[in-house]
């Protein structure tokens, strides 16, 4: 926390040390100003200079509300135009200066917008301030959707990272800092990207917000092992719609994007999402490790070698580890070099645990059921793996599991 | 039995409160009526020894999507409704070959308004913040000082299959209701309570967990001056969870809050941030990070018309129930860039970004110290525009995870030229990546180029584009895999006169290969891909 206030302080000395003026807001240049506009209810300020609207995203009657407050001084008159000062219609307002102005825009139709308030003393504020262009799109809300999911998905696919972050907005509800670090590590770690979705289901609703949910299907490739790897699912999105564009609120788990931070970038899970989806731990490596299976000939058993990421039918021949069957109840794993079983899944292992030598030892593996993950030390590398499959049996020696470097 | 009645019980319910709006509303034509469908087909052809491993389906199939609006009024009130779906036979597209994607009827006199179907009330970013399937009420009197009411109940389905238990795409059950009051004090400050309830039923597998969760929350926003804003929110959840089918229940209770000042006037911008949402904080509905405390500063200073300059810091933690040995990990993110338009006087269109990102992560057994450096230059020279990217990262950590170095460098010119009605726009992308493994002592890189060509033609209606390429992943280990991928792609968007009376109706063709090799030869294998289609809108 000392070292957050000392940089919060550096911070703020080296902005005064910039311009003294940087902090003060609200001294608006001109006497009159406006305390606030908002067109539907979103503050002119977060559109950007060009609004464009969904029918899906207007009050039933179709209208569209410009609703605000003058700054400070007595207020004389309040006109607007919506044609670029082609015609000025005058506003009513309150005692208060507190003005309503609502009109029922035609789809494709661009509306330029400028306010000018006049206060008592003839005095006017600076109507460019409050320059706007409003338009109804002609598309449905489905279309914006899926532009702004194509978008995502070709610049992720094509690991641009700021085009990308574009579609983000300020306000990502798990921060858009971390999700544009998790990106960018996420390009580090995958190349080949390739991103495919369908829409199941949007919802347009409050404050501008769209709700996407999409059944997606990926291939990558991770240049840590050169190795391709696909995943399917279903995941949802949370828009906003600033600027004439929907920008990113939320995603949830299984992601699409920022799997090198999965628990940060996430904010909730998806019900009825069975599968195992791909996410990326902290040395680039897919979380959930490498699938592999082995199968030999009967009462033999597969046997692995992890440095050379080899398979054969053992024990012994350079494998360091082999499977034993059915034959052997006791134990379901014998090998060459020193193990330890933790009682975690190979995608919640970390390294440093896996990494301390207390605990490993030589003689064969006891079976410890599901949830286990079972680590070796070759060499001072170390490699953990949990099983997918059974173990072999001795009618059937194939064996399926994940493995990891650590 | 029972699970068969409580599916009664709910689709009774929905339909219920879809048949109480279409009751409300008038029976006759509506008064606008819009309507787009989208049909295609593509073949796919996978070979080659490796081709189980390919993300495309095999043979013929469809996809199918159609959407239709409407809107209209009687007396004071007026509707509108939405309604979609979704048909294919790809598997790998959607898991239900037919499937309705949203359904949406809305009515308001002004005063009140009702909603059935597809119901996204957001109250906030704790309490409710996903889409439901039921209904929802909202009174709200303009000009009076009455408060504004929402109250909506509903089922937390990603899809509307799920609703009526599909097999394929069944879930659990996530029943929610809840109430909303905001009060808008004046234009400068609301604030609003919101009380939200959701109620896991239905297991379906053993190690599912469900839960019984409540959340009551504050939130409100204040425009104390012109340019500033302050806003938060806080929530208190009240959760029983049973994390398996016999386990016994475990009871949470936890607190989340999050408080935003924003500055904005030219000519800075600047954010404060505070957000602490503790271990037992659960929000079934709303978005949030649990277990997390954050800090973040940002300020985006126009330094002049030509420069300016953004810093932030951004600072947090998990674990709040400080027990370090459990993984507490503290974050610390500091980063500036500055934007630099005509770097070069003489040069009217150039454009520099250029950024620093530095990470700083440790606890839990882990200390990591990342650095992210990049430089983005864009200009145009004569006819060709440029965009040239250069980054390199550094990665660190003591307990030996992660030790590389890392440089990526892209660089791409286009340009355009008229050639009478016709306009084409080539284009070139070349790229490289550089990864140095310092503790495997491994170097991987990764070439790769593409080569693109844009045609418009307005008079005929007609865009495409031919894209062709290839990346190529070299790495160093012995015995590790090497890789190259070959691609091509065409798309073309045609609008012929008979379907120009129809707003927006496009015939597309979209056709792709992909060919991937490796050093083990008998992964590799060939994509080919066709897809055509016609979008039509009215």
């Amino acid at each position: 926390m000392k070292k957050l206030l000392i940089l919060a302080a550096a911070l703020l000395i080296s902005a005064g040390a910039a311009d003294a003026k940087w902090w003060v807001f609200g001294k608006s240049k001109a006497d009159v100003g406006l305390k606030y506009l908002y067109v539907n209810k979103i503050p002119a300020d977060e559109t950007g200079p060009k609004m464009k609207l969904f029918r899906e995203m207007l009050p039933s009657d179709g209208l569209v509300r410009i609703t605000g407050k003058p700054a400070g001084t007595q207020t004389g008159a309040i006109r607007i135009t919506l044609d670029n000062k082609g015609t000025w219609q005058d506003v009513k307002f309150a005692d208060n200066g507190a003005f309503e102005y609502s009109f029922k825009p035609e789809a494709g139709k661009t509306y330029t917008m400028l306010v000018e308030v006049t206060d008592t003393a003839g005095k006017t504020n600076n109507v460019e301030d409050t320059r706007k262009e409003i338009t109804l799109s002609e598309e449905n809300i489905q279309a914006k959707v899926r532009e702004t999911l194509d978008g995502m998905f070709d610049a992720y696919n094509k690991e641009d990272l700021r085009k990308f972050m574009g579609y983000v907005g300020e306000n990502f509800a798990a921060d858009k800092d971390i999700l544009e670090r998790a990106v960018k590590r996420d390009f580090d770690a995958l190349s080949s990207i390739n991103l495919r979705y369908t829409l199941n289901n949007i919802a347009a609703g409050a404050q501008g917000r769209v709700f996407a949910a999409v059944t997606f299907n990926r291939m990558v490739f991770v240049n840590k092992t050169g190795a391709s790897s696909t995943d399917t699912g279903s995941t949802e999105f949370v828009f906003d719609s600033k600027e004439g564009r929907l920008s990113l609120f939320s995603m949830k788990s299984p992601l699409m994007f920022g799997l090198s931070d999965a628990e940060n970038v996430a904010t909730g899970e998806v019900l009825g999402n069975t599968g195992s989806n791909l996410t990326i731990d902290e040395t680039g490596s897919l979380r959930g490790g490498t699938l592999v299976t082995v199968t030999c000939p009967d009462s033999s058993f597969p046997a692995y070698n992890f440095p050379n990421a080899a398979d054969s039918c053992g024990p012994g021949g350079g494998a360091n580890i082999w499977f034993y069957d059915n034959s052997m109840p006791a134990n379901v794993i014998g090998m060459s070099v020193n193990a330890k079983a933790f009682n975690k899944t190979l995608s919640s292992l970390t390294a440093a645990e896996v990494r301390n030598t207390a605990g490993y030892a030589g003689g064969a593996l006891a079976d410890s059921g599901a949830g286990y993950s079972y680590c070796f030390d070759v060499s001072s590398e170390f490699y953990c793996l949990e099983l997918v499959s059974g173990r072999p049996t001795t009618t059937g020696e194939t064996v399926t599991f994940r493995t990891k470097k650590f | 039995m029972h699970g068969k009645g409580r599916k009664n019980r709910k689709m009774k319910t929905i339909a219920a409160a879809i048949s109480i709006f279409f009751a409300c509303v008038p029976a006759r034509a509506a008064s606008e009526f819009h309507a787009s469908n989208e049909f295609s087909v593509v073949s796919n052809q996978i070979k080659g020894a490796g081709k189980a491993a390919s993300s495309l389906t095999k043979g013929l199939n469809y996809l199918e999507v159609l959407n239709v609006y409407g809107n209209g009024a009687r007396g004071e009130w007026t509707y509108n409704y939405t309604a979609g779906g979704k048909a294919t036979d790809d598997l790998r597209n959607d898991a239900k070959k037919l499937s309705l994607t949203n359904v949406q009827g809305r009515a308001t006199n002004n005063v009140h308004t009702l909603t059935a179907g597809d119901v996204f009330e957001f109250f906030s970013q704790y309490s409710l913040a996903t889409s439901l399937k039921g209904g929802s009420y909202r009174f709200f009197k303009d000009g009076s000082k009455l408060p504004e009411v929402t109250g909506v109940f509903g089922w937390a389905y990603p899809r509307w299959d799920s609703v009526w238990k599909d097999p394929v795409t069944r879930t659990v059950d996530r029943q929610a209701a809840g109430l909303r009051v905001k009060e808008n004090f004046s234009g400068d400050l609301w604030a609003g309570l919101s009380a939200v309830s959701a109620k896991d039923t239905g297991r379906l597998n053993a190690t599912d967990a469900l839960y019984d969760a409540k959340n009551y929350t504050a939130d409100f926003s204040y425009l104390p001056m012109p340019g500033l804003t302050l806003g938060g929110e806080y929530s208190k959840a009240d959760s029983l969870q049973s994390p398996s089918a016999g386990a016994a229940k475990v009871s949470a209770n936890g607190t989340a809050a999050r408080l935003e000042l924003t500055g904005d006037a030219d000519p800075s911008r600047v954010t404060l941030e505070y957000e602490n949402v503790e271990p037992d904080f659960f929000s079934a509905l709303g978005s949030a990070s649990p277990d997390r405390r954050k800090i973040k500063t940002k300020w985006r200073y126009k330094y002049s018309s030509q420069v300016t300059v953004t810093s932030g810091l951004l600072w947090y933690r998990n674990n709040l129930d400080g027990n370090t040995a459990a993984g507490t990990t503290r974050n610390w993110k500091p980063e500036v860039s500055a934007a630099i338009k005509k770097p070069f006087a003489s040069r009217p269109y150039s454009f520099a970004d250029l950024s620093y990102k530095f990470d700083r992560k440790y606890g839990a057994g882990q200390s990591g110290a990342d650095h992210y450096l990049n430089a983005n230059y864009r200009d145009r020279f004569g006819e060709l525009d440029s965009d040239t990217n250069l980054g390199y990262t550094l990665y660190r950590t003591k307990a030996a995870v992660r030790d590389a170095r890392e440089v990526n460098f892209n660089t791409s010119l286009s340009s355009r030229h008229q050639l009478g009605a016709v306009a084409l726009k080539p284009a070139v992308n070349l790229g490289t990546w550089y990864s140095k493994d310092e503790l495997a002592d491994t170097t991987d890189k990764l070439y790769e180029y593409s080569l693109s060509l844009g045609c418009e033609a307005p008079d005929a209606s007609l865009t495409s584009d031919l894209r062709l390429g290839q990346n190529m992943l070299r790495k160093s280990a012995a015995g590790s895999v090497d890789s190259d991928k070959f691609f091509a792609a065409l798309s073309a968007y045609w609008r012929p006169a008979l379907l120009a009376k129809l707003k927006e109706s496009t015939l597309f063709l979209r056709a792709g290969y992909n060919a991937y090799s490796f050093t083990t030869t008998a992964n590799n294998f060939r994509e080919k891909s066709v897809t055509v289609g016609l979008n039509t809108a009215f």
